[in-house]
C-alpha cells in the first residue's frame, strides 16, 4: 500500500472571475463596457413576476381569465361535498391566466433591478439583456451537486444546525425568495422542498440524502453537498469562510460543482494549478478528512501511523479515532 | 517486447507484466479519483500516466522502453497514450473462454460471459441484510463510493453492505435456475480486486462465491488472490497466443462444492477403507474438511436431482454441501439471518482452521 495521501484544495481563488448577469426579460441595460462596478451596482432593469400557482381543474374560476385580482381575494372554489365548499384565495397581487396545461394564477409584473453581484470591471455588454463582468472570487467546491445555476445573497444557518434547521425553515417567509441558504451540516428532502416553495434559488449543505439530490436535480434546483452524501460536518474553516461572506452576493455554478464568492480586492498570491502536488506524505499536525464510518467527512489532525491505520484526533469531540491511509484525505486550506 | 496488461477498475488497478521469457510480475495499486482533486483535478490521461509512473516503480521499469501497454476499462478513458491499446472489460472478459471466472470488486460483478451490472437496487439489497439499516444509508454508502471509489471497507458493517450488494447483483445477473448436466463438475475462478488478506474475510468471500452460482451442481472452486485473470484479461484480448503461453498461477483451491437445494444423502469414502456416511437436510450449509492435495469420493442421493459419485478434490474449505435454497433468504426475519449468516461463516472459518 502507498502511503502517501491525496492532498485536496477544495478553497481556491482567482482573479479572472467571469459572470455574466441576465434579465429574466429583455429591459434595459444601464452600464457601458470598461465601467468598474459594485455589488449593489444597478447595471440594468426590466418587469417580472416570480411565483405561478396552479389552479386545480375543479375549481370554479369567480372571475375571467387576464382579470387583475388582489391579494386575499376569492379566485375560485369548488363543492367538495354537500356541506363544504373550497376557496382558492390570491395570495399576492395577480392575474388568472391560461396554458396548455389549465389555468394558473401569476404574480402581478413587479419591477426587477440587476445588480452587478461582485466588483468588478464590465467587459461586455449585450444590448437590452445582459452584462459580462470580470471580478476575484473565492472558489469553494461541492463534492456532489446538482447541475443547476443559481445566483443570490448568502444567508448562513449555524453549524451544526441540525436541530435547529426545522425552526429556521418554518420560520421563512416570502422574503428570502431569491436568496441561497448555507443550511448547516445537513438539509432534509422536506427542508428542500419547503425552499423551493419559498422561491430560494440555492441551498448549500455539508451533506445530504442521495434521494433529496435526485429530487432537486429533476426539479431544477441548484443543491450541493461540501463532502458527500449523508450527514457529514462541514470543514470549519469552509463554514467559517461562509460566516465571514453571509449576506454578500454569490454565484453557484452547479454542473463544475463551485461556489464562487466575489471578492472586492485582487488577491496578490494565486495558486498554480498546474504545481499543485496531489499527494503529500503523511506529516503528524495536517488537517485531514476522514471518509470511514461513523465519522464519515469529519475532520481532523492527523497525528501518528500505528500499524497499517493512522491516528487522528477529530476536531468535534477530540476522539481519537484510526483509519485506513485510502480513507484519508489531506485538506489544504 | 515485454507487455504491461493492465485491469482498470474504479478505485483499483491491477496490472501483469510479461517479461520476453514468459516470467511475469502482478501488481495491484489503489487508483485516486480525478474528481476529488477539484480544480487541480488530472484529466484522465495524466490519472493514467500517474499509474503508470508507479507501475514504474512498483514493477522497476521504464515505459519509455520498448514496452507494449495493453489496458481493459469499464469506460472510454479517451486516452492516447504511445504504445498503448484499450478495450472493453466486457470484450476482454469474454476472450479468456473458456476459463470460467467471476469477477468481484466494489461497484461492479462481472463474468467471462461478459456481463457488467450497475444496477442498483438498494430495496432489495436492504432486504437481505440481517441488520437494521435504512435504505437511504445504503444509498447514500454506495454513493459515496461512487465519489470516493478507492476507499476501502472499514467495519463489518461496510463490508456486509458491500457484499450483499454484490451478491443482489450476482443474483440478478444469473439467477439461480437447473441447467445443463448437473453432474458435470466445473471449475470457476473468482478474482478480486479487493484485498483478501484474513480468514474472516476470505469466508464471507466464500459465502458471496456460493451465493453467486448460476445453476445446481458439483463445482470446484478456485480463487484468484492477485487478480491475474482480471489483469490478463486485456492480454488476453490483444495477444491471445502470448496469454495462452503463459503458465497460469497456481490458483488457491477453496474446495469442492456441491449445490443442490434438496434433502442429500451422502458418503465419502476416503479410500482408507472406511465409509463416513450422513444426511444434509435441505437449508443446510455442510462443510467436511479435506485439503487441497487430497480427494476422496463422494456419493450424493437426492429425490430431486438422482444419484450421482464423484472424486472430489479438496481445498481451504473441504468439501461444502449447500443445500440452502437462496431465494427464500431474504424473508427470513433479521434475527434469524444473523443467526445464519454468522453459523455460515463460522462453519467456513472453522473448517478453514482445521487445516
Amino acid at each position: 500500500m502507498k502511503k502517501k495521501l491525496p492532498l485536496v484544495q477544495k478553497v481556491f481563488t482567482t482573479n479572472s472571475f467571469l459572470v455574466e448577469r441576465t434579465l429574466p426579460e429583455e429591459g434595459e441595460i444601464f452600464v457601458k463596457t470598461g465601467e468598474n462596478v459594485e455589488p449593489f451596482t444597478k447595471i440594468g432593469g426590466t418587469k417580472v413576476s416570480y411565483f405561478k400557482v396552479k389552479i386545480p381543474q375543479e375549481f370554479v374560476l369567480k372571475k375571467p381569465i387576464d382579470t387583475f385580482i388582489e391579494k386575499g381575494i376569492e379566485i375560485g372554489e369548488y363543492k367538495k361535498n354537500a356541506i363544504r365548499i373550497v376557496r382558492l384565495y390570491a395570495s399576492f397581487n395577480g392575474f388568472i391566466r391560461k396554458d396548455a396545461n389549465g389555468y394558473y394564477f401569476e404574480q402581478d409584473k413587479v419591477n426587477f433591478s440587476l445588480l452587478s453581484g461582485l466588483w468588478g470591471e464590465v467587459k461586455e455588454v449585450l444590448a437590452n439583456k445582459s452584462v459580462l463582468i470580470q471580478g476575484s472570487a473565492t472558489i469553494v467546491y461541492f463534492a456532489a451537486s446538482t447541475p443547476h445555476d443559481a445566483e443570490g445573497e448568502l444567508i448562513v444557518f449555524p453549524n451544526p444546525s441540525e436541530i435547529l434547521e426545522d425552526p429556521y425553515f418554518n420560520n421563512f417567509t416570502k422574503e428570502i425568495a431569491g436568496k441561497v441558504i448555507y443550511t448547516g451540516y445537513f438539509v432534509k428532502l422536506n427542508n428542500v422542498k419547503k425552499a423551493m416553495n419559498l422561491g430560494v434559488k440555492g441551498l448549500i449543505a455539508g451533506g445530504c440524502d442521495k434521494t433529496t439530490l435526485e429530487f432537486a436535480k429533476a426539479n431544477n434546483f441548484a443543491l450541493g453537498a461540501i463532502s458527500g452524501f449523508g450527514r457529514i460536518p462541514t470543514p470549519q474553516e469552509i463554514f467559517d469562510l461562509f460566516n465571514s461572506v453571509a449576506n454578500r452576493y454569490i454565484f453557484i455554478r452547479g454542473k463544475k460543482g463551485e461556489i464562487f464568492i466575489p471578492s472586492d480586492r485582487k488577491f496578490s498570491k494565486l495558486v498554480n494549478k498546474e504545481k499543485l502536488s496531489l499527494f503529500s506524505e503523511p506529516k503528524s499536525g495536517m488537517i485531514v478528512q476522514v471518509l470511514e464510518r461513523p465519522y464519515f467527512g469529519w475532520m481532523g489532525t492527523l497525528e501518528d501511523e500505528e500499524k497499517d491505520r493512522f491516528r487522528v484526533r477529530l476536531h468535534q469531540g477530540g476522539k481519537i479515532i484510526y483509519a485506513k491511509p485510502t480513507n484519508i484525505l489531506v485538506l489544504d486550506f | 517486447m515485454p507487455v504491461l496488461s493492465i485491469d482498470y477498475s474504479r478505485g483499483s488497478a491491477t496490472a501483469l507484466l510479461v517479461n520476453d521469457d514468459l516470467s511475469y510480475k502482478v501488481s495491484r495499486l489503489p487508483l485516486m479519483s480525478p474528481n476529488i482533486f477539484y480544480a487541480n483535478r488530472p484529466s484522465k490521461t495524466q490519472e493514467f500516466l500517474r499509474l503508470l509512473s508507479e507501475l514504474e516503480e512498483e514493477l522497476d521499469i521504464k515505459i519509455q522502453d520498448k514496452l507494449l501497454i495493453y489496458a481493459a476499462t469499464t469506460t472510454d478513458l479517451g486516452v492516447s497514450v504511445k504504445n498503448c491499446r484499450f478495450c472493453s472489460k466486457d470484450e476482454a472478459f469474454r476472450s479468456l473462454y473458456p476459463i470460467d471466472f467471476r469477477y468481484f470488486s466494489h461497484l461492479h460483478v462481472g463474468s467471462s460471459a461478459g456481463v457488467f451490472f450497475e444496477d442498483k437496487n438498494f430495496a432489495a439489497v436492504k432486504k437481505e441484510l440481517f441488520f437494521d439499516e435504512k435504505e437511504e444509508t445504503l444509498k447514500n454508502y454506495f454513493e459515496n463510493l461512487n465519489l470516493y471509489p478507492y476507499i476501502e471497507a472499514s467495519s463489518d458493517r461496510d463490508i456486509y453492505e458491500e457484499l450483499y450488494y454484490l451478491k443482489e447483483i450476482a443474483r440478478t445477473n444469473c439467477p439461480l435456475i437447473p441447467q445443463g448436466n448437473v453432474m458435470e463438475p466445473k471449475t470457476i475462478i473468482f478474482s478480486t480486486t479487493r484485498t483478501v488478506d484474513e480468514e474472516r474475510l476470505l469466508a464471507r468471500f466464500m459465502l458471496l462465491a456460493l451465493d453467486s452460482l448460476c445453476s445446481f451442481g458439483f463445482y470446484n472452486f478456485k480463487f484468484d488472490f492477485s487478480n491475474f485473470l482480471g489483469s490478463s484479461s486485456a492480454l488476453s484480448f490483444f495477444e491471445n497466443e502470448l496469454f495462452q503461453k503463459i503458465s497460469m498461477p497456481k490458483f488457491i483451491s477453496l474446495g469442492s462444492v456441491v449445490n443442490l437445494a434438496d434433502d442429500l444423502t451422502c458418503e465419502i469414502d476416503s479410500g482408507t477403507g472406511t465409509i463416513e456416511d450422513f444426511r444434509v437436510e435441505k437449508g443446510e450449509l455442510f462443510t467436511r474438511p479435506l485439503t487441497s492435495g487430497e480427494s476422496v469420493v463422494l456419493k450424493v442421493g437426492s429425490k430431486r436431482f438422482g444419484a450421482f459419485e464423484k472424486v472430489v478434490p479438496g481445498g481451504v474449505f473441504g468439501i461444502v454441501l449447500d443445500t440452502r435454497d437462496k431465494d427464500k433468504e431474504k424473508d427470513y426475519p433479521l434475527a434469524q439471518k444473523k443467526l445464519f449468516v454468522k453459523s455460515w461463516e463460522d462453519q467456513l472459518v472453522s473448517v478453514s482452521r482445521a487445516f
